[in-house]
């Protein structure tokens, strides 16, 4: 495990909006590692808060995590990057609710860092965010992206402007690393070369 | 043709084989409940997979690990000249793997380049995306797929069953029954010795 030196996401919020079918590796992965940075990371879901999010790992239903604010409650104002773990059932389930699909497509508006891994990339279609845009996500979800009209390209990690995709478990590493590069550079914080 | 929905089990569909192509994580009822209609009528249906002949697959009932079933032919070893109509059942992650199986989707792909009755149900529509089956088609699926078929070329709507030319789709477990009954009329439309034409 590499050496953490410091807490450069200090103060950062990060939502990740999840719910039942997360793979749930895809949540406890780019929780604790923006978490040992500093960051703040609140699980949003379309579920009530208190109420549990079934994790699995891959087909075999895995851990329970407890919903810490319900997504009509967010507002994207609030955080300074979104993240979509993927588990094909949790972005499968999260298409159908316009208060999850509004709240992601609030963060592109608002040009903050959203990172989307495996079947994550998936709400990014209904959000309206997926067009012209260079990503990357689990196989199976190539024809459809590409069809909403981005560019997809088979690589562990792609950054787009804010956008941060992924394509599996495997690429968490490359995934996080980028994350956090995306969150220090968020405005707030990156001091810019005028200020 | 009769559209008695109240059609009692009868041989109908004698000497008609279908396939049924799924994987691991297929929502259970939308397999059994086709299969057992299909048999009851009359037909002879084979459980096609990515997987070996003799390996199972997982069901699922909804997120919930359900019955295994036994894999009955390698979709490898299958040919759509042997079926006379395709059943795709849904559960999100079965045909989200299936389009990653280059064998599963030249094999749904045969059934529209030969004019055969295709059937999908729930998810099951996703894999017709890959093998390039949508474009113009009029058709229904479970609704987080709706986007995805629109961006695929497909005129989608929210119907119980919506049947253009040969290709039969539903929305969900409920609209079994209808979905059966148009397969039922798909099949029995097709003249004997009309299969396997090349």
């Amino acid at each position: 495990m590499e050496q953490v030196s410091g807490r450069p996401l200090e103060g950062k919020r990060v939502a990740m909006l999840m719910t039942d079918g997360v793979e749930q590796i895809e949540y406890t992965s780019p929780r604790s590692y923006l978490e040992e940075r500093g960051a703040t990371v609140v699980l949003l879901s379309p579920k009530n808060a208190g109420e549990e999010v079934q994790g699995f790992n891959h087909l075999q239903p895995g851990d329970r995590f407890k919903v810490e604010m319900n997504v009509r409650d967010a507002d994207p104002t609030d955080f300074d990057a979104l993240v979509l773990p993927g588990g094909v059932a949790n972005p499968d389930n999260l298409r159908m609710s316009r208060e999850a699909i509004d709240f992601i497509r609030g963060f592109d508006v608002e040009d903050k860092p959203v990172g989307a891994i495996c079947h994550g990339p998936w709400t990014l279609i209904d959000a309206g965010i997926a067009s012209a845009k260079h990503l990357t996500s689990w196989p199976s979800l190539k024809r459809d992206l590409t069809n909403a009209g981005a560019e997809w390209t088979d690589d562990e990690v792609v950054i787009d402007a804010r956008l941060v995709t992924s394509r599996k478990p495997d690429d968490l590493p490359a995934f996080n690393d980028a994350l956090a590069k995306e969150l220090m550079m968020a405005p707030g914080t990156d001091p810019g070369p005028t200020s | 043709m009769q559209q008695n929905s109240q059609q009692k089990p009868g041989q109908a569909l004698q000497g008609k084989r279908v396939a049924i192509l799924m994987t691991d994580g297929v929502e259970q009822v939308e397999y059994t409940g086709p299969r057992s209609f299909l048999e009851q009528q009359g037909a002879k249906v084979t459980l096609v997979s990515p997987k070996p002949s003799g390996d199972e697959i997982q069901g699922f009932n909804h997120l919930d690990p359900a019955d295994k079933f036994k894999v009955e032919l390698d979709v490898r070893d299958a040919r759509p000249a042997d079926f006379d109509a395709l059943v795709l059942p849904g559960g999100v992650a079965n045909p989200d793997q299936l389009r990653l199986s280059m064998e599963a989707i030249t094999f749904i792909r045969e059934f529209g380049r030969e004019n055969k009755p295709i059937a999908a149900i729930c998810h099951g529509p996703w894999t017709l995306i890959d093998a390039d089956l949508v474009t113009g088609k009029r058709m229904t699926s479970w609704p987080t797929l709706q986007l995805d078929l629109q961006n695929a070329g497909a005129q989608w709507t929210d119907e119980q069953v919506v049947v253009d030319g040969k290709l039969v789709t539903s929305r969900k477990p409920d609209d079994i029954p209808a979905f059966n009954q148009a397969i039922l009329s798909e099949l029995a439309a097709v003249q004997p010795g009309q299969s396997g034409a090349h």
